[in-house]
């Protein structure tokens, strides 16, 4: 059954029992990997330290130290304020690893809640054209509205503080997660389903053994989607409706006119950002392959 | 063929030379203006393009409208040169030289003005009902700010290092930065216990009876002679390369000055279009403000007493920072010119 589910996605596997022929393609497929891994370390590295190097030629050549600090300077402040050792004071409240932490339990928070109810909307969506057809224009009319634009309801709801900000983030994470989930549940290969019935799966058996596994990969891309959404939104809810967090770092040091201490937060953004994702979407990702062996898109 | 006499080349060069003097004496000069729009503390321009100031001073006003608590923005756009002028909060001129004193260049702005002394209240909830700031100072107050750089926050720090000899961070107050739209609805509803802005937010608190005023700076209650809340900047090197069109600019502000004092009651409506609030919330705003606009340098010392000097404490501000020259520059105060 499952490798019916497989069919559209997976790549054939290789015939059994152990051959010498075999080993020869695994270790030249291993070869391969490894190959590929470099290259694309070398040339992601290269990409960046052209960035780095034309971002600090610029910023010195032009004097631009009050709107874009050479990258040195930044590196430097990210490094004594990681350290806590401030070379100049700290106006933002509580230290960097307090603020990212409030920032970063906001968005997991945020995701999980927004995962929880968009993922079983989208594939229930997805496979009920009646439920569709109730629950679907709902869902999109309220898609245009900004999650920005829900935050003075928000806080009027549910005051000032965490409450506010996780509910800005799952209104801003849901529609990418319920979206992908609900195409995902739609596009199944009528063939596999039939299939699948002929076998006399039914009910929870077919959704477990068909349909969630061809929805993953659309799943998973939604999730990739809704968490990168998710720290750009904590960062705006934080700038109105927080009085910590990273966002409000960024927005104070703004009004500081430190652009050292506003850069080094949008590149500890993008660190805890890529770091989550890894974790958590490369996690979930590897786990899924390994169970359904579907492939991602 | 006609002759030409002497008389005639000598009126011709006359002309020539006076020429480019006539037309401008007639030409009008542009200033570029950056204000808070709605705001109640910004009127005096407003007052100033109805009364044809500007215009008896021979200027064109461009307007850039920044909206309320942007304050930041427009000090941007003042020092990367597309204002000339700009009016509003107050901290970020001091902040932006400190830290162009700190890379080692001259600092680019000059508070040239100032409005609106002692436009500070702390407002408490009505639960609380102190006689005496000392009742409340190590009690756990949630206290709301627009922000933790607000002018109203750095000048209760002032008032608490001058007036009260007590160490900001020792008392028991927890500082919220919050927009001044949601201040009103958060003491409502319990979420802070006061906060300390500006009109009309200290007007509508007690309108809807959210909260009561507990102290007022401008009645003296932080201090004798409070320092001015509301800032007028300009670019250093545009007062020096026009500097007689600057003068100009607050010979206009000036004379609106004069027609603001003459009779508050009559700018009722005038406030009320500008500031975007209901006439009656305006009237009864209008005993705690004063946007006439105009700095002298016992002011302008009191402001680096109470706000600067709480601010180098704080760190907000680089000590080598001095008022004078760094900070102000009353070259365009009546006195002065």
């Amino acid at each position: 059954m499952e490798a019916m589910a497989r069919a559209p996605t997976t790549v054939a596997a290789a015939p059994d029992g152990p051959t010498r022929g075999g080993d020869e393609l695994s270790a030249y497929g291993d070869l391969r990997r490894r190959r590929d891994r470099r290259r694309r370390i070398f040339r992601g590295a290269v990409g960046i330290g052209t960035v780095l190097i034309l971002w600090q030629v610029m910023a010195v050549a032009y004097d631009l130290e009050q709107i874009l600090p050479p990258p040195l300077t930044v590196a430097r402040t990210i490094f004594y304020t990681l350290s806590l050792n401030y070379q100049q004071p700290w106006l933002y409240g509580p230290n960097i690893y307090e603020q990212l932490a409030a920032s970063l339990t906001r968005a997991v928070s945020g995701f999980v809640i927004a995962a929880a109810l968009a993922i079983p909307l989208g594939l229930l969506l997805g496979r009920s054209r009646a439920a569709r057809e109730f629950i679907d224009p709902v869902i999109r009319s309220l898609y245009p509205i900004p999650g920005i634009a829900w935050i003075p309801l928000a806080i009027l709801w549910f005051g000032l503080g965490n409450a506010t900000v996780i509910f800005v983030v799952v209104i801003a994470e849901f529609f990418p997660l319920y979206f992908n989930t609900e195409a995902g549940a739609r596009n199944i290969n009528p063939t596999l389903i039939d299939a699948a019935r002929c076998f006399g799966a039914r009910g929870f058996t077919l959704f477990r053994r068909v349909i969630l596994p061809a929805s993953i990969p659309f799943i998973i891309v939604g999730m990739r989607i809704a968490l990168g959404g998710a720290w750009r939104m904590i960062v705006a809810a934080e700038m109105l409706a927080s009085e910590f967090g990273i966002g409000s770092v960024l927005m104070e040091s703004r009004f500081q006119f430190r652009a050292n201490d506003l850069m080094m937060a949008m590149i500890l953004i993008s660190i805890v950002g890529y770091v989550t994702e890894r974790l958590i979407i490369g996690t979930l990702e590897k786990k899924t392959t390994e169970r359904w062996e579907v492939k991602v898109l | 063929m006609p002759v030409v006499n002497r008389r005639q080349v000598l009126l011709s060069a006359a002309g020539l030379i006076a020429a480019p003097y006539v037309t401008r004496a007639d030409a009008v000069d542009t200033v570029r203006f950056g204000v808070l729009y709605p705001n109640l503390t910004t009127v005096i321009h407003e007052i100033a393009k109805r009364t044809g100031a500007y215009e008896r001073q021979k200027l064109n006003i461009v307007e850039t409208r920044f909206k309320s608590g942007q304050t930041v923005e427009g000090v941007e756009q003042l020092w990367r040169g597309k204002l000339d002028f700009y009016m509003g909060g107050a901290p970020e001129v001091p902040r932006l030289n400190s830290r162009l004193i700190e890379s080692g260049a001259s600092p680019p702005l000059a508070v040239v003005s100032g409005a609106n002394p002692g436009h500070t209240s702390l407002v408490l909830s009505n639960k609380l009902q102190p006689k005496a700031i000392d009742e409340i100072l190590n009690k756990p107050l949630r206290i709301a700010v627009s922000s933790l750089s607000s002018v109203h926050l750095a000048l209760f720090r002032g008032y608490l290092i001058n007036e009260k000899k007590v160490a900001p961070p020792s008392i028991g107050w927890r500082f919220l930065g919050i927009q001044a739209s949601n201040m009103v609805p958060a003491l409502l509803t319990g979420q802070i216990d006061g906060f300390l802005h500006s009109e009309p937010t200290t007007t509508l608190a007690i309108v809807n009876n959210a909260g009561h005023l507990f102290m007022q700076a401008a009645r003296g209650d932080m201090g004798p002679n409070p320092p001015p809340a509301t800032l007028m900047s300009a670019r250093r090197n545009y007062i020096k390369d026009s500097n007689e069109t600057a003068r100009r600019f607050m010979r206009a502000i000036f004379d609106a000055n004069a027609t603001y004092a003459k009779s508050p009651a009559d700018m009722v409506s005038v406030v009320a279009e500008w500031s975007g609030q209901d006439t009656k919330i305006v009237r009864a705003a209008q005993e705690r403000m004063n946007p006439t606009t105009s700095l002298t340098h016992a002011q302008a010392q009191k402001w680096w007493d109470f706000i600067g000097v709480s601010m180098v404490e704080r760190g907000e501000l680089n000590p080598k920072l001095k008022p004078f020259p760094d900070v102000f520059d009353l070259s365009l105060q009546p006195l002065a010119s």
